[in-house]
């Protein structure tokens, strides 16, 4: 099968000390002088029609070039990148849109841009306009528009013209909820027509759920490449080991508002007890938490904690119900210990959130700390947590109850 | 690159029509504004010129003879001028469009070209109607005008693809083109006919192939004096050459160009 996007060893350079009189110098003679600095190398990929490609790293990996290279608003400095048929790309949080210009002139240009025959364009602004739930002000200059409803128009136009080919970078950590469940269904449904598709995501869920194939960026070059899911876990595994340093200063006195109570300690382990950031689902959790209770500190103390995947779900939320659960270690200091056996949490990146109050009242927003860790799970499965499933065939007798 | 514009035939007609609806959304007058300013100039210069310094095309010391004669000539340096002079800051206007897709960026400078030209045609339709009532046009050689136009915009779009992809890397080309388009303002026989310069002038004169191409424009619209067959032939091959190198400026440049967006 033919790809439709089809992608060899791109690299790009920016010179360290350009400024516009040398780089026009060398863009005329050829000649290439100075420090470079990488932004992309030797990154090499395809994407056949119907699959998508997820590209993962850090910021200032290369993430957005590799996009703008692939959508062609920016070019490579060596490499090659072919692509078929019509491209509808969202990049940097935006389409380009003339802000002087009504949402609905805009909307014609896009697809004059994209090369459609005017009757074709006509055809399809209803429905962009439609998705985009922008009806009320399509007639009106973009520049009065909301940041939401702009990212709206720019996912409705990008996506309206039946792609062959979507580029989309990051576009979907804006708008609500129930709007971004409908940008997920929409690119879910361009897949199933036959386009490809290159989305670059700091969701690693939404990378995992999307996409077949993903490329971790690191530094500009390609990390680890390949199947998605093998390539999240990878980097994931990557993200936890790099965020652990943080935990050091997770219970730092005077980090947070000055107040009566407060987390001094949060430590993390694993069932041998040991510091551990890197958990297997199915693996045992341990936790240690030391809050100190100052003399002015009203009510019964209590501790909570909660689970919480990064995209700010809380997964789990536990609190102690009484003192005998903390083991007091004198002047307003408390020990508590909580094991988390088996944990059931499938891949991803998650918190763990500490939290000193109260036994009768919510914590204060600042007084929660926490310390990243991350999941590897074997299998394919989706979502948050591991539910004990099993399939079975359709000839088989049905188990009595 | 003239040769890809028209498979972008939809999106050049959109930017000309952003182009020309953009001056003059918000403003009241509208197109009074694009009709003042070249009605003003000529009134002006007809004044001073005609008026007060006496300059006289032909024999005849006639007002009306004088600006027709400068309407002949002031219709394509004003087309010249605005497409050259405002294509330097398209790419820097439309970096926000440019930057976020795959975009044509030959159609930006002759998207610009057109609406100068469109502008020009309206003049001309103006200046046709008023040759005919006044009756002192001379219309033999009317057709040369196609020929004369495409020339013409031959050269003004190898210089305003020329100052587009330059002025990305110099800003200073914006304010540079100003002071050029002044002194060929002044250097091109547009105000005063070529036969009033003293004779080493007239011969710096002619190396301006503008001159050539104001003559043939006064010729095609009024008669008489001739424009010279070498001349035009001279401004022919420049203009092709201006073609040239801004075709080959903007092609070398347009990877890179949008990097310093």
């Amino acid at each position: 099968m033919r790809s439709a996007v089809r992608a060899v060893l791109l690299s790009k350079f920016y010179g360290a000390h350009w400024n516009p009189r040398s780089l026009l110098r060398q863009i005329l003679t050829g000649k290439e002088s100075g420090r470079r600095i990488r932004a992309l190398e030797g990154v090499s990929f395809r994407v056949e029609a119907g699959r998508a490609l997820g590209v993962v790293g850090q910021n200032g990996s290369g993430k957005t070039t590799l996009l703008k290279i692939v959508s062609g608003a920016a070019h490579p400095s060596s490499g090659q990148v072919e692509v078929d048929g019509r491209v509808g790309a969202l990049l940097d949080l935006g389409a380009g849109f003339h802000p002087e210009f009504s949402g609905r002139e805009n909307i014609r240009f896009t697809g004059a841009l994209m090369g459609l025959e005017p009757d074709r364009v006509r055809e399809a602004e209803d429905r962009i306009v439609a998705f985009s739930e922008l009806e009320e002000f399509i007639d009106q200059p973009v520049r009065t528009y909301s940041a939401g409803m702009y990212v709206r128009l720019g996912f409705a136009v990008s996506t309206g013209f039946h792609p062959s080919v979507l580029v989309i970078d990051e576009a979907l950590a804006v708008g609500d909820q129930p709007f971004q469940k409908k940008c997920t269904d929409r690119i879910l449904s361009i897949k199933k027509r036959g386009a490809a598709i290159v989305i670059c995501s700091h969701n690693l869920y939404q990378v995992r759920t999307l996409c077949e194939e993903a490329i971790w960026l690191r530094e500009g070059r390609p990390r680890s490449q390949g199947d998605a899911v093998t390539v999240v876990e990878d980097y994931s595994r990557f993200l936890g080991q790099a965020a652990a340093p943080r935990d050091a200063d997770a219970g730092a006195p005077g980090s947070g508002p000055a107040r009566n109570c407060r987390i001094e300690k949060l430590r993390i382990e694993d069932g041998s007890g040991s510091r551990c950031e890197s958990f297997r689902t199915g693996e045992t959790l341990r936790l240690e938490i030391v809050a100190e209770f100052a003399s002015g500190f009203r009510g019964r103390p209590s501790l909570r904690v909660a689970i919480r995947r990064d995209d700010g779900l809380t997964i789990h939320e536990t609190r102690t119900r009484s003192l005998e659960e903390l083991q007091p270690l004198g002047r307003g200091r408390y020990r508590g210990r909580v094991t988390l056996r088996e944990i059931p949490l499938l891949a991803g990146g998650y918190r763990v959130r500490a939290a000193a109050c109260s036994h009768s009242e919510e914590p204060e927003t600042g007084s929660w700390q926490s310390i990243p860790f991350s999941v590897r799970s074997r299998g394919r499965e989706l979502g948050a947590v591991r539910m004990e499933h099993r399939w079975r065939g359709g000839l088989q007798p049905p188990e009595s109850p | 690159m003239l040769s890809s514009l028209p498979g972008h035939r939809h999106l050049i007609r959109e930017l000309v029509a952003r182009d020309i609806r953009s001056r003059y959304v918000g403003s009241v007058a509208g197109l009074f504004w694009s009709i003042l300013n070249p009605a003003l100039q000529l009134a002006l210069y007809t004044l001073v010129f005609s008026l007060v310094l006496e300059v006289r095309f032909g024999t005849e010391a006639s007002t009306g003879v004088f600006a027709l004669n400068l309407f002949a000539a002031l219709l394509p340096w004003m087309a010249i001028q605005e497409g050259v002079v405002r294509s330097a800051r398209t790419f820097i206007e439309n970096a926000n469009i440019i930057k976020k897709q795959r975009f044509p960026l030959e159609t930006l400078p002759f998207s610009v070209l057109v609406s100068a030209v469109v502008h020009q045609l309206l003049g001309t339709a103006v200046f046709l109607v008023v040759l005919a009532v006044a009756q002192l046009g001379d219309f033999r050689f009317l057709v040369l005008i196609f020929p004369l136009f495409a020339v013409q915009i031959l050269m003004t779009y190898g210089l305003a693809a020329l100052a587009a992809s330059l002025n990305v890397f110099f800003r200073d080309v914006a304010q540079l083109l100003g002071v050029l388009f002044m002194l060929f303002f002044w250097v091109t026989p547009i105000v005063y006919p070529r036969s009033r310069a003293p004779e080493p002038y007239q011969f710096l004169l002619s190396l301006n192939p503008l001159t050539h191409m104001v003559e043939a424009y006064r010729f095609a619209f009024l008669g008489a004096p001739e424009p010279s067959v070498w001349g035009l032939l001279y401004w022919g091959v420049l203009s092709l050459g201006f073609y040239r190198l801004g075709r080959f400026v903007l092609d070398r440049t347009r990877n890179q160009l949008v990097d310093l967006l």
